[in-house]
């Protein structure tokens, strides 16, 4: 027998609805302040959510070296998975995702919609991810020759320029990419210009040729120049290109997975979701009411509670916490979990009936049935995780704790890039947390609180039969 | 008291109803067959957005001549018929397939198309379709270089540059269809609002690895029901569960292939939840035989689970209601907007949570007290 002496007091009621509500505008809103044009974030709301590809668009592809795999190690996964992202932030992508699942070998990256640009085309962007970029210099006119200087052994930086014939004394005024060379490859440099003086150098970067130029002089101080470049922006491109370094290895997406969506099937997407969610809430509301009136009032802010914390997870609205990707079935998981969540308050107000029933008071039936239906909320909640982790596990990224967990069950399998599911597996989870905060903890504390006042102790109210006087 | 069904009773004529849902099931899976989407059986599946009329056939046909690949074209529309879809499958390893010299042909054709348009507007747009693989001897090219496919005007003519290092079929399939379709379908506009493809073994395997997380899930949450009702017999509860269960995912399956939907992503997230939705209403009312039979020992198995059941019903029937709401909002804006990748999640998810309540309260329970009943008789022999 449980003693429930704890009397909860009227107040409590307004002080946990108040809270919620308050938590669900925080949630949904977000509390931002603008300084002329900056924007200053206190508090990320629905807005700060950042939106999977299925959504605002974007790239996914998965990268494999182009060359046999027995030879790559961990480190040469981590310089690539490196290089990638800082082609990518070259490149103003900054809103990506990079994985590396070293047990396959792959890189999985993921990156929105470049929307500012009109004709942008991402397919580009894919291919200048897994170019090796590696720049070398040959002896003679091809690349042929020798190889004099490559990669970045012998090159430690390049910086994009502009000079005049009148500074270098040269021919050449425009753009230029000087490069500074290292000690080892300012010697090498050093002795091929000595070597090759009246023929030429080439320079390379992968299989194309950058420039040509005859030698002059002997250079000696280490510094190499690359001219005939067009415009500002190509030379900026480049000297970019080589300061991210070179792939220890090209990578390609032949052997694995291109996907490339447009904003314009999502937008329209998201749209629709927002009048499903809306839709399901109200009519789950007013289900609830007519069949358990004031239980079910308070089932439905618990309910506006559970989905304001489970937006609050995905958008990073608790400090500490980033956003998480939201994609379309994360949001259908959103709404799902409503319609389970409810649960909690359904099988508790059905106690308190059969409560009412038996010939309890008020009191003794609201304290009764729920202790009662504890643990029938408690299992079914548990299956709901074991499911989500599952989920999780299985259809998450490679690097994620969950995932390597389950590692030995799913190691000998292919790697698992579906970052789609990955978000409902999460909003499942966070909708069971939600759901004994909300539905159960919070729901109780409502229900006790607001049955201590007297206009409301009538027993129709919460199931029971009409109080005859 | 209420009057109570006895449903144990109703269990053979159960069976049936079952059994007959089922087996239509299976004849339409013979008659209609399953697709697998292309994360699970490879190949390539391109979107576009259009205008004007197509031919399907038409488009396949001069896929074959240019490319020389077979594809499979289909168009859609939404409900209003606003916005029309054209589809184009290909199946199988598209980048072993494609013969990588009538590629770059196609593409040195798009490539000049291109700057015949971008010479007009004179104005050097940066991310035009013109990641060539094949050479670019043109010196008089002014779009200015963005990959290092493409030279760097000024250098040296003459010198072609080389087949790049890593052959990005994939990502030049793609640019070559777009244009194949604009520049033979000149009535119509073409806007690409999918592409995807994958490798057929990466696919392969990642189907594998599905089915290995939906038995892993399965094996953990039977075990789970075993522990938590091993007072009331685990084992049986366990079992009877899963005979649920499988009822449950086979015909969120049929559902899939009588509306013509491929076995995707979702469709796994569906048999997942459906795992943790149909074992919930089983639990609950497993959960209340347990205390009924703290209560009432007295009586029978069948009487104590006929009992449970029908006081847990209110509570299953406003469950599954309510759950039913949350995904048919989510099933008729889908289909009134026309947003496909929803429609292989919310129907079998519907019809899952149909199921679920169907099975729990007339095939779990009934199954567990048959089950017991026949147990020690077997014991005896």
């Amino acid at each position: 027998m449980k003693r429930n002496n704890k009397r909860i007091g009227k107040p409590v009621f307004f002080i946990v609805a108040g809270l919620i509500l308050v938590f669900s505008l925080g949630a949904f809103f977000g509390l931002d302040d603008y300084y002329g044009d900056t924007r200053k974030l206190y508090v990320k709301g629905v807005g700060d959510i950042r939106w999977g590809i299925d959504i605002s668009g974007g790239v996914e592809a998965i990268f494999s070296p182009d060359l046999e795999v027995s030879s790559i190690t961990n480190q040469d996964m981590d310089s690539a998975k490196e290089i990638i992202e800082t082609r990518m932030v070259n490149n103003n992508i900054v809103d990506y995702e990079v994985y590396s699942d070293y047990e396959n070998h792959q890189i999985i990256v993921r990156f929105p919609w470049q929307s500012e640009d009109e004709d942008y085309d991402p397919t580009e962007a894919v291919k200048e991810l897994g170019e090796t970029a590696l720049l070398t210099f040959y002896k003679g006119q091809n690349n042929t020759g020798d190889v004099v200087l490559q990669g970045s052994a012998d090159i430690a930086g390049a910086s994009a320029g502009y000079v005049t014939s009148e500074e270098t004394g040269g021919e050449y005024t425009g753009y230029v990419v000087s490069l500074d060379l290292t000690d080892a490859g300012a010697s090498k440099f050093a002795a091929a210009t000595k070597e090759q003086q009246g023929d030429y150098i080439s320079i390379y970067m992968d299989d194309v040729m950058l420039s040509s130029p005859q030698v002059n002089d002997v250079i000696t101080n280490g510094e190499a120049m690359i001219t005939g470049i067009e415009t500002a922006d190509e030379a900026t491109e480049l000297a970019n290109k080589i300061n991210a370094g070179s792939l220890p290895f090209a990578l390609t997406v032949d052997d694995s997975k291109l996907q490339v969506i447009s904003p314009v099937l999502g937008e329209e997407a998201l749209k629709v979701m927002l009048i499903a969610g809306i839709a399901a809430f109200a009519v789950i509301c007013i289900l609830m009411i007519l069949r358990y009136r004031l239980p079910g009032v308070i089932a439905c802010i618990g309910l506006l509670g559970q989905a304001a914390g489970m937006i609050a997870c995905v958008s990073g609205f608790f400090p500490g916490t980033t956003s998480f990707t939201l994609t379309l079935p994360g949001i259908a998981g959103i709404i799902l979990s409503i319609g389970f969540g409810v649960d909690a308050n359904v099988i508790t107000a059905e106690r308190i009936k059969e409560e009412f029933r038996k010939g309890k008071t008020i009191d003794g039936a609201i304290s009764q049935g729920c202790s009662n239906a504890f643990s029938s909320i408690l299992d079914g909640n548990i299956t709901n995780v074991i499911v989500a982790v599952v989920l999780l596990a299985a259809f998450g990224t490679p690097d994620s704790i969950l995932a390597q967990i389950f590692n030995f069950v799913f190691s000998f399998l292919g790697s698992s890039v579906t970052g789609n599911i990955y978000s409902f597996g999460y909003t499942l989870i966070t909708g069971v947390i939600f759901n004994f905060i909300m539905g159960v903890f919070a729901s109780r504390l409502m229900l006790m609180s607001i049955s201590r006042f007297k206009c409301l102790r009538n027993p129709w109210l919460y199931g029971g039969a009409k109080k005859n006087d | 008291m209420t009057k109570q069904f006895d449903f144990v009773k109703f269990f053979k004529k159960s069976l049936i109803i079952s059994a007959c849902i089922l087996l239509a099931g299976v004849i339409v899976t013979c008659i209609f067959g399953v697709k697998l989407d292309i994360s699970f059986s490879g190949g390539s599946r391109f979107t576009y957005s259009y205008t004007g009329d197509i031919d399907t056939e038409a488009v396949e046909a001069t896929l074959k001549d240019t490319l020389g690949v077979e594809a499979k074209a289909s168009l859609s529309s939404d409900v209003s018929g606003s916005s029309k879809k054209l589809v184009i499958a290909f199946a199988g390893d598209i980048t072993g397939e494609i013969n990588e010299e009538v590629l770059a042909g196609v593409l040195k054709d798009a490539t000049a198309s291109e700057e015949a348009t971008t010479d007009e507007e004179t104005t050097s747009s940066n991310t035009t379709s013109s990641d060539t693989t094949s050479s670019d001897t043109t010196s008089s090219d002014t779009t200015s270089s963005e990959t290092a496919s493409s030279d760097a005007s000024g250098t040296t003519s003459g010198e072609t540059a080389e087949e790049e290092v890593t052959s990005e079929t994939m990502v030049d399939v793609q640019t070559a269809i777009t244009h194949i379709l604009e520049s033979n379908f000149k009535d119509s506009t073409f806007k690409l609002n999918e592409a995807n493809t994958v490798n057929p073994s990466l696919a392969g395997s990642f189907f594998l690895k599905a089915l290995v997380a939906v038995a892993l899930a399965a094996v953990l949450v039977i075990v789970y029901i075993g522990i938590r009702f091993r007072k009331i017999g685990g084992v049986t509860a366990g079992i009877s569960a899963l005979v649920a269960l499988i009822h449950d995912v086979l015909i969120a399956f049929f559902a899939c292939v009588v509306f013509r939907l491929e076995i995707d992503t979702n469709f796994f997230a569906v048999v997942l939840t459906l795992f943790g939705y149909s074992l919930n209403d089983t639990i609950v009312i497993f959960d209340r035989v347990r205390e009924n039979k703290k209560y009432y020992p007295s009586l029978t198995v069948r009487e104590q689970v006929n009992k449970s059941i029908n006081e847990t019903l209110a509570r299953s029937i406003m469950t599954s209601l309510t759950t039913f709401a949350a995904i048919t909002a989510i099933v008729i804006v889908a289909e009134v907007f026309g947003v496909t990748t929803l429609r292989s999640f919310a129907i079998p998810m519907a019809v899952g949570v149909i199921s679920g309540c169907y099975s729990s309260v007339f095939l779990s329970g009934p199954f567990w007290v048959v089950w017991s009943e026949h147990r020690p008789e077997k014991k005896k022999k």
